[in-house]
C-alpha cells in the first residue's frame, strides 16, 4: 500500500509539471514568411549551409471585415515545394483590430475557425506532413493596452481548443520593457520581435530596423517571467527622403545598389543622395533625394546576437530565429555561427 | 519610482497612417497630406478617379466608378426594355440594392410577395407576357449569389461559411454557365440575348474556358459596342480571355476599348493591360493614344512627352482634360509640398548627434536647380495648354483649360497671367471649374492683398465659408460614398496653411500659429488626431505651435484674443479650434520668460496664475515634485524626495531674491546664492530634477541632440547647463570658505562631464578633469565632500 502510495504522489508531480514540448534539435530557426510556400534548390542548399533546423511559417492573417463585421483569414499560404527540415511552427497574424473589434462571443467563434483552418492547411501540406512536424502554434499580435484581456482571453480558450500543441505569442519590444502595462500573456514561451524599433519616417535616426544602443533601452536589465525565444531581422530597406521628408520605403534595398553607382552620391555609410531623376517604384525621386539603407551587417548582427543573448533570459530549448527567409539576404556563415555560438 | 525615460509623444504633424501589411514588421505607409487645390474635373472625368495624382500608391482609390455611371445605363437598358413607367429606383433598388439569397428565397417562397411595392417587380411578376424577363432577373440573382464580394478581395472566407468558397461557387458556376446557354439559344428578345450572351463569356471566364468565352462573345457580339452595355461588360472578359490563350496583342485592344466604353472597368483595364508587348501595327491612331493613356496615368514623374504623343495621335482625345490635371497636380507637389510643409518637428531635432546639414552649398544648388527643372517643366506645360485651348472647339474644354493656365500661372507667380486667365473663364461654365476659380481667387488674394488689413480678414473669412459649403455639399459626393472627399478637405487646409505662412513672413506669430492649428484640423477633418497621435498629450499638442513659435509679447497678444469678447469674423474663424484654459497660456508665457532668463515676466505670468494649476494640469505634479535647489546628480535615485510641492511662483520669486542677494556686498552670502542659483539651473536643465520648467516633454534620446552649437540659446543652455556654469563659476569666485568652494568645484564637474555624455566636447573634457583634480586634490576633507562623497558617486554613476 505505501508503495501505491509513492507511486500516485510520483505519478502526480510528473503530471502536474507539464514536460516541454519543443525538442532539442530546432532551435535554429527562420520565419517564412511569402503566401506560397515555394522552395527550390537554392534554398535547399542555402537552408544547409545555414545548419537551419526549424521553420516558422506564416499560415494565414487575420484581419476585421468592416463590412461583414466579422474577423477573416487573409492570404492562406499556398503549397509549392517540399519542406527542408523536420520541425515547423505553423504562425498566424492577427492585426489587433480584430481584437479591438470583436466581443467574447466572436472570439469563442474565432478559435473554433483558427483551429479548423489550421488543420485545413496541414491538408493542403499532406505530402510534405505539416500536421505531425509541430508541437506549438505561433500567435502573432501586436496587442495594446487596450485590447490585452481580449487577446490573453482568446489564447486562454485557443489553449482549450488545442490541448495537444503548446500556444506562444510573439512579443514586441514595448511589451516586453512594460509587462505591467502590456500584460503577460498566458503562456509559457514567447517570441521577442527584436527589430522595428524606431518610425521609419524619422529622418534623426541611425536605423529604425534596430541598433544596439536602441535595444539596450528596452532589454537591459530586465527580467521577463516568461521563456524567450529571440527574432532578429534578416531585412533590408531603404527609406526615401525629400529635405528631410518621408517620402517613401525600397524594400530590399541594400548599400550595394547605389554604392559605386553614378546615380548617387554616397554622403555617409548608409545614406546616399541622388544625383538625377529617376521613378522608383510608384515615386517619382529628385536629385537631392535622400535614401537611408537600413539593414544590420553579419558583424552587427553577431553582436546582437551576443548582447541579446547575455540580457534575455533564454533555456536550452530557445530558439534564434530570423525574418525573414529570402535567399538574397542569408550570409549563411554567419548565422551558422550565431546557432553554434547561441547553442545552450 | 518614476521611469526614467517619460516620453510625451510629439509626433511631427503629418501624422502618418500605417498599415502592417504582413506579420512580424513590415510597415508600409501612406504619404498622402501634400497640399494640393487643383481639383476642376468635367462631369466624365470622375469615372478617372481611381487614376487622380497621388503619391501614395499607384491608385488613388480603386472605386472604379463613384458616380455610377455604368449602373445608370444598366437600369436606363432595363427600362427601356420593360416600361418607362417603371421607377429607374427601384429598378436599382433590385439590381444592386437586394441580397440575391434574400430575392431568391422570396421568389421560390413567395412569388416575390415581398417586392410588390417596386414598380419593376409588380411589372415582371403581373402579367405572363413579361415571364422571360422576370427569369432572366432570377438567374441574374443566382449568378450573384456564387459571386465573391469584390468589394472585400483581400479576404478570404472560413470554412464554416462553405457556401462562399469559390470551389463550392465553381460547381454552382459550371451549373450556371450550362442553363445560361440553354437560355441564351431560346432567348427572342435582344436585351435578354445579349444579356445571357454576357453571362456566359463571364461564367466560362470563370470555370476556365477562356477559347468557349471568346467564341461566345464572337457570335453574339462580335465586337464591342459602344451603345451596347454588355458587350463591353462581355469585352472585359473576352479580353481576360484572350489574355489566357496568349493572344496578347487582341486582349490588349479590347482592353483599350472596354477602357474606353465602360466607367466600371476602366480600373480593371488599367490593371490588365499587357504593358510589356510592342503596340500591335494594326492599333489606330485613337487606340495607340489611349494606350498612352493607360500607361501615362500611372507614371509618377514628368509625362508631358507623352501627352503630347496622346495629342499627336488623336487631337480630340477627350483624356488630355485628365493629363493636364495630373500634370498640375504633380506641379503642386514638386513646387509647394516643400514649402508649405516645412517640418514641424521638435526644433531640438536639428542637433540630433547623426544629423546633416541639408542646407550645405551642394544641397542648396541642387534645390535650386530643381525648382529651376520644375518652373521649365510648368512653363512648358503652360504653353502646351495654350495650345490646346486654342485647338479645342468646346466652350467646356476651353473653360478648363482657362482654369488650368490660372492655376499654372499662380504656381510660377505669375498673378497678372492667373489674372488674365480667370477672366476668360465664362459665367456659364460648369460648377466645377466656377468653384475652381473661387479657390484660385482666394490663393490670388492671399498673395497680392495686403493680409494685414481688416477688408482681406473679412474676405477671406466669407470666401473660405462659401467655398466650405459648395465643396461639401455638391459634385463631389460620390454616388456610393458617404464619406466627404477628403479632396475637399486638403483644400483648406492648403489656403489656411498658405495664409499662415503669409502672417509668418509678417511676423504675426499668433494668426500663424492659430492658422497653423486649423490648417491641421482641416487635414484631419473627423476631429482625431490633428496635433498628435497620442490623446493623453491634447494639451500640448493645441499649444505646440505657440511652444516652437511664440514670444512673450506674441503669448500677451494671444492671451489678450482669448479674453476679447466681441471677437472680429477673421479671429472667430482662427479661434475655432480647441484651446486650453487661460492659465495654460499665461503658463507658457512665464516659461518662455523663464527660457530667455527673464525672470521678472516669468514671476508675474506665473503670479496672475491659478497657484493651484500646476497640481491639477497636464504632469506637472508628477515631473515638477523634487527641491530644485538640491541638484538632481548629488544624490542617489534611492534617496531621492519625490514629495516636494513645487510652485512656479515661489520658484521665480526665490529666484529673483536669490538674485538680489547674490549681487550683494555679502561675499558669502552671495556665494551661497550663486550655487544655490546654479543648482536651480541645473535643476532645470536636461539633466536635472524640475526640467519641466523649460520643456514639456523629455525623453532619454533626447541627448542624440547634442550638436548643440546649432541650438538657440535657450536650448543650448537647457542641453548644456551653460547657466548652471555660469552661477556656479560665480559661487567659485565668490566663495569665502572651503565648503563653499568644494561645493562650487564638484557642481563645475559634474555639468561639464555631461557634456562629455552628450557630444564627447573636448573643452568639457579639459573643464570636467580641471575641476574634478580640482576637487579630489584640495576638497575631500570638507564637510560637504564627507557628506555628498559616496553619494556624488553612485549619483555620479547612476
Amino acid at each position: 500500500m505505501k508503495y501505491l502510495v509513492y507511486i500516485l504522489i510520483i505519478t502526480l508531480v510528473v503530471s502536474c509539471s507539464s514536460p516541454e514540448k519543443r525538442t532539442l534539435d530546432e532551435q535554429n530557426s527562420f520565419c517564412y514568411w511569402k503566401t506560397t510556400f515555394t522552395f527550390d534548390s537554392l534554398d535547399n542548399n542555402v537552408w544547409k549551409q545555414t545548419t537551419a533546423n526549424h521553420m516558422y511559417i506564416r499560415y494565414f492573417d487575420v484581419g476585421w471585415d468592416n463590412t461583414s463585421k466579422q474577423a477573416k483569414p487573409i492570404s492562406t499560404v499556398a503549397n509549392k515545394d517540399s519542406l527542408p527540415c523536420k520541425h515547423i511552427t505553423p504562425a498566424i497574424f492577427f492585426s489587433n483590430n480584430v481584437f479591438e473589434q470583436s466581443t467574447n462571443q466572436q472570439l469563442d467563434t474565432l478559435v473554433t475557425r483558427i483551429k479548423s483552418r489550421i488543420e485545413q492547411t496541414n491538408e493542403q501540406f499532406a505530402i510534405q506532413d505539416f500536421a505531425n512536424k509541430y508541437s506549438e502554434i505561433l500567435i502573432d499580435c501586436d496587442w495594446s493596452k487596450g485590447t490585452k484581456d481580449k487577446f490573453f482571453y482568446f489564447i486562454e480558450k485557443l489553449k482549450e481548443a488545442i490541448p495537444n500543441k503548446e500556444i506562444t505569442t510573439t512579443l514586441r519590444l514595448w511589451q516586453y520593457k512594460n509587462p505591467t502595462m502590456a500584460g503577460i500573456p498566458p503562456v509559457k514561451r514567447v517570441l521577442l520581435m527584436c527589430y522595428n524599433l524606431q518610425a521609419a519616417n524619422e529622418y534623426d535616426i541611425e536605423n529604425s530596423i534596430i541598433t544596439l544602443n536602441e535595444i539596450k533601452k528596452y532589454v537591459n536589465e530586465v527580467s521577463y517571467p516568461l521563456k524567450t525565444d529571440i527574432a532578429l531581422p534578416l531585412f533590408s530597406w531603404g527609406v526615401i527622403f525629400r529635405n528631410k521628408e518621408f517620402k517613401g520605403v525600397i524594400r530590399n534595398a541594400t548599400c550595394e545598389n547605389y554604392s559605386n553607382n553614378k546615380q548617387y552620391t554616397s554622403i555617409e555609410e548608409n545614406r546616399f543622395r541622388l544625383n538625377e531623376e529617376m521613378i522608383i517604384g510608384d515615386f517619382f525621386a529628385r536629385p537631392g533625394d535622400e535614401i537611408r539603407v537600413e539593414a544590420l551587417s553579419p558583424k552587427e548582427l553577431q553582436e546582437l546576437t551576443k548582447y541579446l543573448l547575455s540580457e534575455i533570459k533564454t533555456d536550452k530549448y530557445s530558439r534564434i530565429t530570423f525574418f525573414a527567409w529570402d535567399t538574397n539576404n542569408i550570409p549563411t556563415d554567419e548565422i551558422k555561427n550565431i546557432y553554434t555560438s547561441s547553442a545552450r | 519610482m518614476k521611469s526614467k525615460t517619460f516620453i510625451l509623444v510629439l509626433l511631427v504633424n503629418f501624422v502618418m497612417a500605417q498599415s502592417s501589411l504582413k506579420a512580424c514588421g513590415y510597415w508600409e505607409f501612406e504619404w498622402e497630406y501634400r497640399p494640393m487645390t487643383f481639383q476642376a474635373q468635367l462631369p466624365w472625368m470622375q469615372s478617372m478617379n481611381p487614376f487622380v495624382y497621388t503619391t501614395a500608391s499607384l491608385f488613388y482609390n480603386m472605386n472604379p466608378d463613384p458616380m455610377g455611371k455604368d449602373r445608370t445605363r444598366n437600369i436606363s437598358e432595363w427600362q427601356k426594355a420593360t416600361s418607362k413607367d417603371i421607377n429607374l429606383d427601384d429598378i436599382y433598388a433590385i439590381q444592386y440594392e437586394t441580397d440575391p439569397d434574400t430575392f431568391i428565397n422570396s421568389f421560390e417562397n413567395s412569388g416575390l410577395k415581398e417586392y410588390q411595392n417596386n414598380s419593376l417587380i409588380k411589372y415582371l411578376t403581373h402579367d405572363k407576357k413579361h415571364k422571360d424577363i422576370l427569369d432572366y432577373l432570377v438567374f441574374a440573382k443566382k449568378v450573384e449569389y456564387t459571386e465573391y464580394d469584390f468589394a472585400n478581395l483581400n479576404f478570404e472566407e472560413w470554412q464554416d461559411e462553405i457556401n462562399k468558397t469559390p470551389n463550392n461557387s465553381l460547381i454552382l458556376k459550371h451549373e450556371l454557365l450550362a442553363e445560361a446557354k440553354e437560355r441564351l439559344k431560346t432567348a427572342k428578345l435582344l436585351f435578354l440575348k445579349e444579356r445571357y450572351a454576357f453571362q456566359v463569356v463571364r461564367l466560362s471566364w470563370q470555370v476556365g474556358e477562356y477559347k468557349e468565352a471568346s467564341e461566345v462573345f464572337d457570335t453574339y457580339f462580335k465586337a464591342i459596342n459602344p451603345n451596347s452595355l454588355m458587350s463591353v461588360w462581355a469585352g472585359l472578359f473576352k479580353a481576360m480571355s484572350l489574355d489566357r490563350l496568349d493572344r496578347k496583342a487582341d486582349a490588349n485592344l479590347f482592353y483599350i476599348q472596354v477602357f474606353e466604353n465602360s466607367d466600371e472597368k476602366k480600373l480593371r483595364s488599367v490593371q490588365l493591360y499587357n504593358y510589356n508587348i510592342p503596340t500591335p501595327p494594326t492599333f489606330s491612331d485613337k487606340e495607340k493614344s489611349i494606350e498612352i493613356v493607360l500607361k501615362s496615368i500611372q507614371n509618377p514623374g514628368r509625362a508631358l512627352d507623352s501627352i503630347q504623343s496622346i495629342h499627336r495621335l488623336d487631337k480630340n482625345s477627350k483624356y488630355l482634360t485628365f493629363m493636364v490635371m495630373r500634370e498640375i497636380n504633380k506641379l503642386e507637389d514638386w513646387l509647394i509640398s516643400s514649402v508649405y510643409l516645412k517640418s514641424e518637428k521638435n526644433p531640438f531635432s536639428n542637433a540630433y548627434q547623426y544629423s546633416w546639414d541639408n542646407d550645405d552649398e551642394e544641397t542648396s544648388q541642387i534645390k535650386k536647380k530643381n525648382l529651376e527643372t520644375d518652373i521649365q517643366y510648368l512653363q512648358r506645360l503652360k504653353a502646351f495648354v495654350i495650345v490646346l485651348r486654342n485647338g479645342t472647339q468646346q466652350q467646356e474644354e476651353k473653360d478648363y483649360y482657362a482654369i488650368a493656365l490660372a492655376h499654372l500661372s499662380l504656381l510660377e507667380e505669375n498673378r497678372e497671367d492667373a489674372k488674365k486667365y480667370l477672366a476668360t473663364i465664362s459665367t456659364n461654365a460648369n460648377p466645377s471649374i466656377l468653384l475652381q476659380k473661387s479657390i484660385e481667387n482666394i490663393w490670388l488674394s492671399i498673395n497680392t492683398d495686403d493680409i494685414t488689413t481688416d477688408n482681406f480678414k473679412r474676405n477671406y473669412v466669407s470666401q473660405i465659408k462659401k467655398l466650405k459649403t459648395q465643396l461639401l455639399t455638391t459634385p463631389y459626393k460620390f454616388k456610393n460614398e458617404n464619406d466627404q472627399s477628403y479632396e475637399n478637405y486638403r483644400i483648406f487646409y492648403t489656403l489656411d496653411l498658405a495664409l499662415a505662412n503669409e502672417y509668418k513672413k509678417r511676423g504675426d506669430i499668433i494668426s500663424y500659429c492659430l492658422l497653423k492649428n486649423i490648417s491641421n484640423k482641416d487635414r484631419n477633418p473627423d476631429g482625431s488626431f490633428w496635433y498628435t497621435s497620442e490623446p493623453a498629450s491634447d494639451y500640448y499638442g493645441v499649444m505646440r505651435q505657440m511652444d516652437f513659435n511664440a514670444s512673450v509679447s506674441d503669448m500677451d497678444a494671444l492671451i489678450a484674443l482669448l479674453q476679447k469678447t466681441n471677437k472680429t469674423e477673421f479671429e472667430e474663424y482662427i479661434c475655432d479650434q480647441p484651446f486650453n484654459p487661460i492659465d495654460a497660456y499665461r503658463d507658457l508665457k512665464g516659461t518662455i520668460a523663464f527660457r530667455n532668463r527673464d525672470l521678472q515676466t516669468a514671476y508675474g505670468a506665473f503670479a496672475s496664475m491659478d497657484q493651484n494649476f500646476w497640481a491639477t494640469t497636464y504632469y506637472f505634479k508628477d515631473y515638477l515634485n523634487e527641491d530644485p535647489f538640491i541638484p538632481k546628480n548629488l544624490y542617489s535615485q534611492e534617496s531621492r524626495d519625490f514629495t516636494y510641492k513645487f510652485n512656479k511662483t515661489d520658484f521665480l520669486k526665490t529666484l529673483l531674491d536669490l538674485e538680489k542677494t547674490a549681487k550683494g556686498n555679502d561675499a558669502k552670502k552671495s556665494a551661497d546664492a550663486y550655487l544655490k542659483l546654479g543648482h536651480a539651473f541645473f535643476n532645470t536643465t536636461y539633466w536635472g530634477n524640475s526640467w519641466m520648467m523649460v520643456s514639456y516633454s523629455w525623453s532619454g534620446s533626447d541627448k542624440y541632440y547634442s550638436n548643440t552649437q546649432l541650438l538657440d540659446s535657450w536650448r543650448r543652455a537647457y542641453m548644456t547647463a551653460s547657466i548652471a556654469q555660469e552661477y556656479y563659476e560665480k559661487a567659485l569666485e565668490k566663495s569665502q570658505n572651503r565648503e563653499q568652494k568644494a561645493y562650487a568645484t564638484l557642481m563645475l564637474s559634474r555639468t561639464h562631464w555631461h557634456n562629455i555624455v552628450l557630444n564627447g566636447s573636448e573643452k568639457d573634457k579639459k573643464l570636467a578633469a580641471k575641476y574634478s583634480n580640482k576637487f579630489y586634490n584640495n576638497y575631500l576633507n570638507t564637510q560637504f565632500a564627507k557628506q555628498n562623497e559616496c553619494l556624488g558617486y553612485e549619483a555620479f554613476i547612476n
